[in-house]
């Protein structure tokens, strides 16, 4: 289970479980704060997935239900021990799926502000796009550090 | 560590999944588990009669009009066009005589809304098939109570389509 076959001096500083938990702890607060934002606002919230016009109507509410719940459970989830591997695919998970979102709606020019095709002369709503995928890389970034450390400690997780 | 780590993921995702269904159930916040999407029944064109001040079959109607029979309002004047997009797309151009009450801001526009009458058709459109403005609006407004509320999704993109009258605006 060893990514490199002798641990480095860096992957032992990498994986040191103070920097882990850095990581366990900017993750988990982003995800708590994202869904615990969006709770009483699903309203807004189904509009902002229907903006991305990827999903079907019918499945719009749903998502919108069940979404930020699983950022609150996976956020508090990442901060234990034994359930942070579980916890951090899940985040990682949704997060990829986010970046994949986003980078279809920059193709496609979508306004995910009013779900309209964008004419070209809004270059704000591009920018919050850009600003999200430059965040979400990050986020993937912060999971993919999480999820080295729990499979380099797999057997005391 | 795959294996448990997904099992893990699953569990917390379906777990998350049942409160956020349970707390939808009661909290005041809660929305509809399938959206009504755009699935309006259409307006019956018996509805369409000649008269300066129909009145609406039913209280809270929500019903979606087709092209000719927004033109056809428009023509007899017998409803408010009501423009649910954006002020700058709505100063772009608009259906004319329309209203602009943008939904994004609509908690902005609380004096547009309480000075229409309830009981007059509301004809409310946005740009097109695609955007959703209009349905939101629509909601809005027949949950406010107004009676007689009629969702055009072609929007002025099929409005200016057909070669119908529209005012362009300054753009600015």
């Amino acid at each position: 289970m060893t990514l490199i076959p002798n641990s480095s001096k860096l992957e032992v500083r990498l994986l040191d479980p103070r920097f882990v938990w850095v990581s366990r702890i900017v993750l988990a607060a982003v995800f708590l704060v994202y869904g615990a934002s969006k709770i009483p606002n699903l309203d807004d919230f189904a509009r902002s997935i229907e903006n991305y016009q990827l999903l079907p109507d019918a499945l719009v509410n749903a998502l919108a239900i069940t979404l930020p719940w699983i950022e609150v459970v996976a956020a508090l989830a990442l901060l234990f021990r034994r359930s942070a591997p579980g916890a951090v695919v899940t985040v990682g998970g949704m997060t990829l799926v986010f970046t994949i979102a986003i980078i279809s709606a920059l193709m496609r020019g979508l306004d995910i502000n009013c779900g309209c095709l964008d004419t070209g002369t809004d270059a704000d709503a591009r920018n919050n796009l850009l600003q999200h995928l430059v965040f979400d890389l990050f986020l993937l970034v912060l999971a993919a550090h999480v999820w080295w450390w729990a499979r380099r400690n797999e057997a005391a997780l | 560590m795959f294996k448990k780590a997904i099992i893990q993921a699953f569990t917390i995702c379906a777990g998350a999944s049942l409160i956020g269904a349970g707390v939808n159930l009661v909290a005041p916040w809660g929305i509809p588990f399938v959206a009504r999407g755009k699935n309006l029944p259409q307006l019956p064109d018996s509805a369409l009669v000649d008269r300066p001040n129909p009145v609406p079959s039913g209280a809270h109607e929500l019903v979606s009009v087709t092209l000719q029979q927004a033109k056809t309002l428009f023509d007899r004047d017998q409803a408010v066009f009501v423009d649910a997009r954006p002020e700058f797309e709505y100063a772009e151009g608009h259906i004319p005589g329309a209203i602009n009450i943008p939904f994004d801001e609509v908690e902005y526009h609380g004096a547009a809304i309480a000075n229409l009458n309830k009981h007059k058709p509301l004809v409310v459109y946005c740009a097109g098939e695609s955007c959703d403005l209009s349905i939101h609006l629509g909601e809005l407004l027949a949950k406010k109570g107004f009676t007689a509320v009629r969702v055009f999704f072609g929007g002025s993109v099929a409005w200016q389509r057909a070669g119908f009258p529209f005012d362009r605006g300054t753009g600015e």
